[in-house]
Order: structure tokens, then C-alpha cells, then sequence
């Protein structure tokens, strides 16, 4: 659970950094509450972030956007779930973007979803890039051919980074 | 509005444009091509030999070696050459259909604009044409069907659908293949070894620079000693047989049916053309320096040449004669020739090819072993027409005729296509560029039969057998050795020398011919459609020498004396004269060769024009005092004239001589706007007098002295220090290295120059674009100047990089050794 905490704190912490991710850090949690108040969230944010009456976005999105975001302010908060959740949205990711660039995007939404702030969604996506670009010279075998590849290369790099990068951004708006 | 609203507000609409804009962008295109795991160039990292292909032909087995060189077994011809087609595809499929797109006319299709100027070349020379009238004669011959499999192999790989890199980095996909495309590969080789506008150039120097300029600079006949046909070997080793005409004999040679001629062919060529023919010298200008220059671009590469020799089997360990063959063609990535061994129950056969032909070109069988050089030959013949003003006759025999015309179309790709108009006379293609013309008649031009000479040379059971192939052996024109099993050694000139006539008197080719008044015509030639002999020097006639000892091949003078004009553009005599002296010194010691003997020969670096040149500059430069001049000096003193790629001595020569030659010619050349292209060869240089009008303004020593300054400051700001810094593999390009430089061969230090036996030079990429030695029916080494895959992720793609650079062949042996890689499976039942 420390960890959790912690990692939470880190991500209210930065605000001095980005004013985005400042605020988001509590915007999936607790949208009203962006200051950095991520512990109280992560205390059983998830329930009140639901059902709090002066949050327009909620009222706006309905009851369905408001089970999602309960649910995944639940899964957010708990290492537990969100770890085999990570996991999963990486395969997911993974096989989608096995079929097409945009499954890259696709990929960085999904984990960066699951994140707890916006900050430390593209963090993940960009780490997401990572595993993306390990699977993929694994696949291609004979990784210093494909890095002498350039300017080819730069695409496949770039994109393995900026694509789930810009996904993430998903976690903004949910 | 909250402010978080607007904050998702613009995260959402950042989203949804970031996306939108890659999806609708030319990003997308990158994306769907190169992102990780999805992208389709990746596909081409995953390709893989399958284990089974299914073939109409019946079942053949294919086995790889450590150098990626196939081994195809068959219980029949036709199911080898499916597999044959089918393992050339998997390896060079890019390359095939690259080089036919040139020949068709049609690289602009997949590249764009910057092709087009070749592609209407090649469209309005109708090399199409020319391929299909030879494949209607070649397909009722026994290698037809052959071919008919061979392209059935190709199209199963296009039809497999796993397609090379080059493919997703143009974004399209091949066309079926044909074997009209296999006869374009022929008739591909054939221009760059025999398409030549020599004449057209000489005739602009006579008619900007004079006759007699123009006569010092392009003699007809360079002065050295040393023709493929000595004299002094004549005597012993194919004169004196009294046997003329009898194959089966040793001794009938060219040296002994030759009766001096040359005073009346060649001779009369230089005056013809140069000198006296007043009509030729207008000629050339007649033709204009935009066509010229157009033209240029597609004639043979400079340097295009090669090595080729034989000793019998008296002067080996073995007690078999051995050939030694590198053929100097363009050297790139992935190389010009392809290595491939077929084993049928007609024959063992292994050695190189061009990538969309099925047979064996070079190499060797279980009965002998055979090589081609380029001997030089005239085949190319250039004419002037009377033609009306509104471009649509030409005055031919008297009478206005119509041109035979044809609407071509060269799609191009992001751009307009263009249409060409083909004409054509009786004589063969006319080129137009500016509003000037000229005809062309080309021996290429006509239906040929050389693919299936190359076929019986695989089946061949001998000399005799080969003897008889050559007579069909009608394009190009090479310098063919072949040695047998038995002992016998051979040398043919192959493909038809044309004999020309201006008014019932046999004259030359290098010059204009006037069209209109039927000067120069060939008889029994054909344009477009079959041709015979009759009009072509018989085959009994051309040069040749049965069962020489000695006998090395550099593309120099034939022999001194023809019977019939050959040509005019022979190499310069240094390789030849190196090669002779090296054998003649071994043969004289009485030492016998082996083939690590020929494959150090092969490796000589030693270059005759520093032999001759760098004394006369050391005079020029005594008593230099500046710091520069006198280390070059004491550099190029100690230097034994090897051009080594870690020599300083190389260096400073190979780049002084540019410099020199520039200074020489440049002044004169430029203000008849003549470009370098113009300059004469390496020989003249050497021994230009130092009366010559060129050292009017400065003299020869003054000039070497200017030129070895600008050597060394050009040596000095480019920071070289030895001769392979120069003097690199840079120019071994592959043809889109310069969209995607990572599919060039890595860039290495390089031996050798222009001039000498192991030939590379750097600044037109031409080099040994391929290395055997071969005891026939022993053993055999070989090596490619890369490797044997077309395809980047192949572990063969370079893998011979480094020992061609070496000279360091692997073996090129018959045996069917390892486990079956591909088994291809015969649905015929």
C-alpha cells in the first residue's frame, strides 16, 4: 500500500512541473479536487468521485461514464488489480498494435487509463514504447541490421514512444 | 464552463486531432510502413525459405551452402529451372524486376520524374522489341521451356506474396514474370558490354578540336605489344598446326589465318573517320552535344572489362589446364552476378549468372569450365538520315519512306506520363534529342540465340561441344576461354562482327554512316526481327586459337593483324601486359601454376602507369626545395607503383595523374566546351609527346610538377593519408542507397585501380564483380564482390564483402552435401 501511496504523493507532488498534471492528478479520482489531494483518492476517493453532485463532467457523461471511471478509479487505487490490469492492457496493447499502428495508441490509452494521474499515464505509455520496441527486435532478430536502418528507423522508434504518448492523453479526459 | 471541463475539452480535441492528423497525413503512409510490430516492411524481416513449394514441373530439392550459394538437384531439367527461377526470386526478386523496368522503359513508374529521361531512351531503343523477336526463336529451341519454367519459379515467389524490403520502400508490387524479361537480361548484359557511341564523341573532338587533335588523342591503334593473339605465341602454342579449320586439331588460330588486314580495316577507319572523311567530321556536330550527351548516358560504364586467362595443362600441378576469370562489370549491391549450382542426370553445372537468366553463365560443369570478357568489338553503327521537314520520311534508296512510329506511354508515378513516339528506319531505332537525330543499328537489335548457346555450354561434354555451341553464340561479342577435362584449351571470339560497305569496299564502323545513301548497311540483318550470317564475318573467320598453352584476355587489341575490322575501343594494353609478363615468368622458370598461383595473380596490384609515369615526374621534380614537393618526391620514390589501399605513394599518384590529366586537357577541352568525358584514355596521357600541342603553354614537366601540387592539396585538405582512404568501396551502391543508405555495402578500404590486374575503380564503381579459378574437372574456388542474397536480413546479403577484398575465394565445388532446405514438390501427377 505504500508504494501505492507513494507513487501517488510523487505524481501530486509534481505539480510545479506541468500544470496538466497537476491537476490531473486527482481529476480521475476527484475531479473538483485537483490540488494534489491524491492520498484522500486513494483513500476511497472512488465511490465519492462517482457520485459527487457538483462535477459536471460526471453529470454530463451520465451513469455509464460514471461506472467507468468508478471502476477504473477503483483498479487506479489498488495495486492489487491494477498491476494484473497493467499487465493486461500491455498484451492488449501489444496484439492490437500487432495488427496496426494505431493499436500503439491504443496501447498508451489503455495503460495510461489505468494510471493514477495524466503524468504518470504517459510515463507508463512511454514505458509501454519500451516494451513495444523490446518485442519488436525480438521478433525481427537481427537487432543491429534494424538500427543501422536509418532514417527508417527513427519512424519506428519515434512512433513507439509518441503514439502511446498521445493516448495516454486519454487520461485527461477519463 | 468548469475549467476542467476545458481541460478535457482540449486533451480530447489534442487526442482526436493527433490522431486524425496521422490518420489523414502522408504519416499514415510512413506509419502503415515502418511503426513496430504492424508496419509491412517488417513482413520482409520474417521471410523465410519454406520448407515445400508445389511446382507444376516436377519435384527438385534445393540445398543452401555456408555462402548462401543454392544447390538445386532434379531428375529433370524443367523441375530444376522452376526451382532455379524460384530460389533466384526468393534471393534478387527486387533486382529482377529493377532491371527489366529499366529495359522497358519503365523505373519511372515506381520512382518518379528522375527517370524518365531513361526511360525514353530505353523506350525509343525498343529493347522490348528486340527481346521478343528473340524469344519467338528461342522458344522452339530446347532451352524454351526451360525458360517457360524458369519464370514459373519466379512468379511463385511474387505470387507467395512475401516480397523484399525495396518493395515496401516503393510501395508496389511486381508484375508477373515473363520470359520476354529473361531475353531482356540478355539483351540488359549485351548494352553494357557492346553499347558504345565511341564514334559519335570522336567525331565531335575532330569537329571542335581538328582532325588531326582528334587523331593524336583516339588513335585507332594504341602502339604496345601485347594483343591477346601474341606473335611470339604464336609460334608456340597455336601456330604451325596446318590444320585450318579443323576444330578437332590443335594449332588453327586467328594469328595464322589473319592476313594483315589491319592497314586496310582499322587504318582505314582512323582516316575514314578522322581525318579525311569531311562528311564524318560535320557529322559529328550534325548529331549536337544534347543528343551526344544523352546518349553517353547509357552507353557501357566506363571501365566496363574483365580479365580472363588460360594455361594448359603442361604449365600446372595438376597436369590440368586452369582458367582464371574476373569479370570487371558495375559493381553494386547486391551484385551483378548470382552464384548457383544445378545437378540434373544431363549435366553438373555451378557457377554465375545474371539474376533473370536460368543458366550458368560463367562457370563450370563436370567436363570443363568457361569465361567471357569483352573483346571491344565495333556492333554499333550510328547513321544520318535526309529526313523531311515535317520529320515524318527519310530519304532511303531514292525514295522518301515513311518511319516505322509506335505510341509508347511511361507512366510516372506522382506525375504526368509521358508518351513516346518510336521510329524506326530500316537500319534500326532512330534516336532523337533537340530536334537532332540519329539512327542506330545494334546486333542486339534482332532475335539472337545466345540463351541457348549458354544453355549447351552447361551440358557440354568438351571442347567439341563447345566449339559447335559458339556458332550459335551470336550476342554479345566476348572473348570466350574455355578449357576441358581433357586438356584442351580454347579461345573464341563469340557474337557476329558486321561487315560494312560503302559503295562495294569494306570499311569500318567508327563513323557516321550516311543512311539515306545506304552507306555501312549490314546484310542479313533484321531490325526487330531474325536475322542470319550472311553480312557478319563468318564464323570459321573470326578470331580464335585452339589448344593455346598461354592466353590472357583484358579486353585489349585482339590481335595486330585482323582479317576483318574488330573495333577500336580496346582497353589500355596494362593489365594484359602485366598478366602476360607474370605468366610468361612463371611459365619461363619452368615453374608449375597452381590455382592459389592464379588467384594471386588475380590480387596484383601493380599498375604500368605508374611505371611509366612516375620516373618522368621524379625528373620533373629534382631539385625541389619546398617541403612538399620533396616528401611527395621521396614517397613516390620509395613506392614500388602496388596500388595498395594502405599506401601513401598510391595515393599521391592516383590522385597527382587526375590532377595532371586535367591540367593537360583541360584548358583545350574546355574552350571547345568539351567535357572530361571527352579526355582520352590512360594510355595516351602516358605517352603524350612533350612536343605535343598540349604543352604549348606549359611543358609536360612544368604540368606534372603543377598537377603533383594540387595533388598534394587536395590530399591534404581532404585529410587523407594512405590510398584506401580514397579509395573506397563508397561507390558500391545499391540503387535506392541513396533514399536508404543503411542497404549499402558498409564502405571499406580498396586495392587496386583502372589499370590494374585486381581492378576497382572507385569513381565509376566498376570493378572484379566476380573471381573464379577452375581446373576443370577438379577444383574450383569463386567469390562475389558482396554476397549472394538481394535481401537485407540475409546473413548472406555481405557476407563475401570482405574476402572479395581479399581475394579470398571459397570453393565453388559440384558436390550435393547437407540437408534439403526447400523441397519442391511436382503436382504434375
Amino acid at each position: 500500500m505504500s508504494g501505492e501511496d507513494e507513487r501517488a504523493s510523487d505524481g501530486a507532488g509534481e505539480a510545479d512541473v506541468s500544470d496538466v498534471a497537476d491537476r490531473d492528478v486527482g481529476s480521475g479520482s476527484d475531479p473538483v479536487d485537483g490540488d494534489g489531494r491524491a492520498s484522500n483518492a486513494a483513500d476511497g476517493g472512488a465511490s465519492s468521485a462517482a457520485e459527487r453532485p457538483g462535477d459536471s463532467a460526471t453529470v454530463d457523461d451520465g451513469r455509464g461514464t460514471a461506472r467507468l471511471e468508478s471502476r477504473l478509479a477503483a483498479v487506479r487505487t489498488n495495486p492489487r488489480v491494477r498491476r494484473p490490469a497493467f499487465a493486461l492492457a500491455a498484451v492488449v496493447g501489444l496484439g492490437l498494435a500487432w495488427v496496426h499502428w494505431l493499436g500503439l495508441v491504443c496501447g498508451g490509452a489503455l495503460v495510461g487509463l489505468l494510471s493514477p494521474s495524466l503524468r504518470r499515464g504517459v510515463v507508463a505509455a512511454l514505458g509501454f514504447g519500451v516494451l513495444v520496441l523490446v518485442v519488436f527486435f525480438l521478433r525481427i532478430g537481427p537487432v543491429a541490421l534494424v538500427i543501422e536502418m536509418r532514417p527508417i528507423v527513427f519512424v519506428t522508434v519515434a512512433s513507439a514512444f509518441a503514439l502511446p504518448a498521445l493516448g495516454a492523453l486519454l487520461r485527461g479526459v477519463l | 464552463m468548469s475549467d476542467d471541463f476545458t481541460r478535457r475539452a482540449a486533451l480530447a480535441g489534442a487526442l482526436v486531432a493527433g490522431v486524425g492528423g496521422l490518420a489523414l497525413s502522408s504519416a499514415r503512409e510512413l506509419l502503415e510502413s515502418f511503426a513496430p510490430l504492424s508496419g509491412d516492411a517488417w513482413a520482409a524481416a520474417d521471410r523465410t525459405r519454406p520448407d515445400r513449394v508445389e511446382s507444376p514441373y516436377g519435384d527438385a530439392t534445393v540445398r543452401y551452402d555456408d555462402d548462401g550459394v543454392p544447390t538445386v538437384v532434379a531428375d529433370d531439367e524443367p523441375a530444376a529451372y522452376f526451382a532455379v527461377g524460384y530460389v533466384q526470386a526468393f534471393d534478387r526478386l527486387f533486382q529482377l524486376d529493377l532491371q527489366r523496368r529499366v529495359m522497358r522503359g519503365r523505373l519511372s513508374e515506381v520512382v518518379g520524374d528522375v527517370a524518365v529521361a531513361d526511360d525514353e531512351f530505353h523506350v525509343a531503343m525498343d529493347f522490348v522489341g528486340a527481346a521478343e523477336a528473340t524469344w519467338e526463336l528461342v522458344a522452339d529451341t530446347p532451352a524454351g521451356p526451360l525458360v517457360e519454367a524458369y519464370a514459373d519459379g519466379v512468379d511463385a515467389v511474387i505470387d507467395a506474396g512475401s516480397l523484399p524490403l525495396e518493395f515496401e520502400l516503393l510501395g508496389y508490387e511486381p508484375r508477373p514474370w515473363t520470359p520476354v524479361d529473361s531475353m531482356l537480361m540478355e539483351k540488359q548484359i549485351s548494352w553494357d558490354l557492346t553499347g558504345n557511341f565511341a564514334e559519335l564523341r570522336r567525331s565531335m573532338v575532330a569537329d571542335r578540336l581538328g582532325a588531326d587533335v582528334a587523331s593524336e588523342l583516339y588513335p585507332a591503334r594504341m602502339d604496345h605489344e601485347t594483343p591477346i593473339l601474341r606473335e611470339s605465341l604464336e609460334a608456340e602454342t597455336i601456330g604451325g598446326s596446318g590444320s585450318d579449320g579443323e576444330f578437332g586439331a590443335p594449332g588453327v588460330g586467328a594469328s595464322s589465318t589473319v592476313e594483315g588486314v589491319a592497314d586496310g580495316a582499322v587504318g582505314g577507319a582512323n582516316d575514314a573517320g578522322l581525318e579525311d572523311d569531311a562528311d564524318a567530321t560535320t557529322a559529328g556536330e550534325s548529331v549536337g552535344p544534347a543528343l551526344l550527351s544523352w546518349l553517353s548516358r547509357f552507353e557501357s560504364p566506363p571501365g566496363t572489362g574483365s580479365n580472363s586467362w588460360v594455361v594448359s595443362g603442361g604449365h600446372t600441378e595438376s597436369g590440368r589446364p586452369i582458367v582464371a576469370y574476373d569479370p570487371h562489370l558495375a559493381l553494386m549491391t547486391p551484385p551483378l552476378w548470382y552464384e548457383q549450382h544445378v545437378e540434373t542426370p544431363e549435366t553438373s553445372v555451378r557457377g554465375a549468372t545474371f539474376p533473370g537468366v536460368p543458366f550458368v553463365i560463367a562457370g563450370a560443369n563436370d567436363r570443363g569450365t568457361w569465361s567471357f570478357t569483352n573483346v571491344g568489338a565495333d556492333v554499333l553503327d550510328c547513321y544520318r538520315y535526309e529526313i523531311d521537314d515535317d520529320g515524318d520520311r527519310y530519304r532511303y534508296d531514292g525514295q522518301w519512306r515513311e518511319f516505322e512510329t509506335d505510341e509508347r506511354e511511361i507512366p510516372v508515378a506522382d506525375g504526368e506520363d509521358r508518351t513516346v513516339t518510336v521510329r524506326k528506319t530500316v537500319h534500326g531505332p532512330l534516336l532523337e534529342r533537340e530536334g537532332r537525330t540519329v539512327g542506330v543499328a545494334w546486333t542486339g537489335h534482332t532475335a539472337t540465340r545466345t540463351t541457348e548457346a549458354i544453355y549447351e555450354f552447361g551440358r557440354s561434354d568438351g571442347l567439341e561441344d563447345v566449339l559447335e555451341s559458339t556458332r550459335t553464340f551470336d550476342l554479345p561479342t566476348q572473348n570466350l576461354v574455355y578449357a576441358d577435362a581433357d586438356g584442351r584449351t580454347l579461345y573464341y571470339v563469340t557474337g557476329k562482327l558486321p561487315i560494312r560497305t560503302i559503295d562495294g569496299e569494306v570499311v569500318s564502323g567508327d563513323r557516321i554512316f550516311d543512311g539515306s545513301a545506304g552507306e555501312g548497311e549490314w546484310d542479313g540483318f533484321t531490325p526487330f526481327g531474325e536475322s542470319s550470317w550472311e553480312g557478319f564475318v563468318p564464323f570459321e573467320e573470326k578470331p580464335h586459337a585452339i589448344d593455346p598453352h598461354v592466353l590472357a584476355t583484358a579486353n585489349q587489341r585482339v590481335v595486330d593483324d585482323p582479317d576483318h575490322y574488330v573495333g577500336v575501343s580496346y582497353a589500355t594494353p596494362y593489365r594484359g601486359a602485366r598478366i602476360y609478363d607474370r605468366l610468361d615468368a612463371a611459365l619461363e622458370a619452368g615453374d608449375p601454376t597452381d590455382l592459389a598461383f592464379h588467384r594471386d595473380l588475380q590480387d596484383d596490384v601493380v599498375d604500368g602507369r605508374a611505371a611509366r609515369l612516375v620516373p618522368d615526374l621524379l625528373d620533373a621534380l629534382e631539385g625541389a626545395s619546398d617541403d612538399d614537393r620533396t616528401d611527395a618526391a621521396e614517397t613516390l620514390a620509395a613506392w614500388e607503383y602496388r596500388m595498395d589501399r594502405d599506401s601513401r605513394g598510391a595515393l599521391l599518384f592516383a590522385r597527382w595523374l587526375h590532377h595532371f590529366r586535367r591540367r593537360v586537357f583541360e584548358p583545350a577541352f574546355g574552350d571547345a566546351g568539351l567535357d572530361k568525358s571527352y579526355y582520352p584514355n590512360d594510355w595516351v596521357v602516358a605517352t603524350l609527346p612533350a612536343d605535343s600541342p598540349f604543352f604549348d603553354e606549359r611543358t609536360r614537366a612544368e604540368a606534372m610538377v603543377d598537377a603533383l601540387e594540387d595533388a598534394v592539396s587536395e590530399i591534404d585538405a581532404e585529410g587523407w593519408t594512405t590510398y584506401g582512404d580514397w579509395n573506397s568501396t563508397r561507390s558500391i551502391g545499391h540503387p535506392l542507397g541513396v533514399e536508404a543508405p543503411f542497404l549499402d555495402y558498409p564502405e571499406r578500404p580498396a586495392d587496386g585501380s583502372r589499370a590494374t590486374v585486381k581492378n576497382y575503380r572507385v569513381e565509376s564503381g566498376v570493378g572484379a564483380s566476380w573471381r573464379m579459378v577452375v581446373e576443370p574437372g577438379g577444383d574450383a574456388t569463386a567469390i562475389l564482390p558482396g554476397g549472394n542474397s538481394g535481401d537485407y536480413f540475409s546473413p548472406h546479403y555481405d557476407d563475401q564483402l570482405e574476402r572479395w577484398l581479399e581475394n579470398e575465394q571459397k570453393l565453388m565445388d559440384r558436390t550435393v552435401e547437407g540437408d534439403v532446405d526447400t523441397t519442391v514438390v511436382g503436382d504434375r501427377s
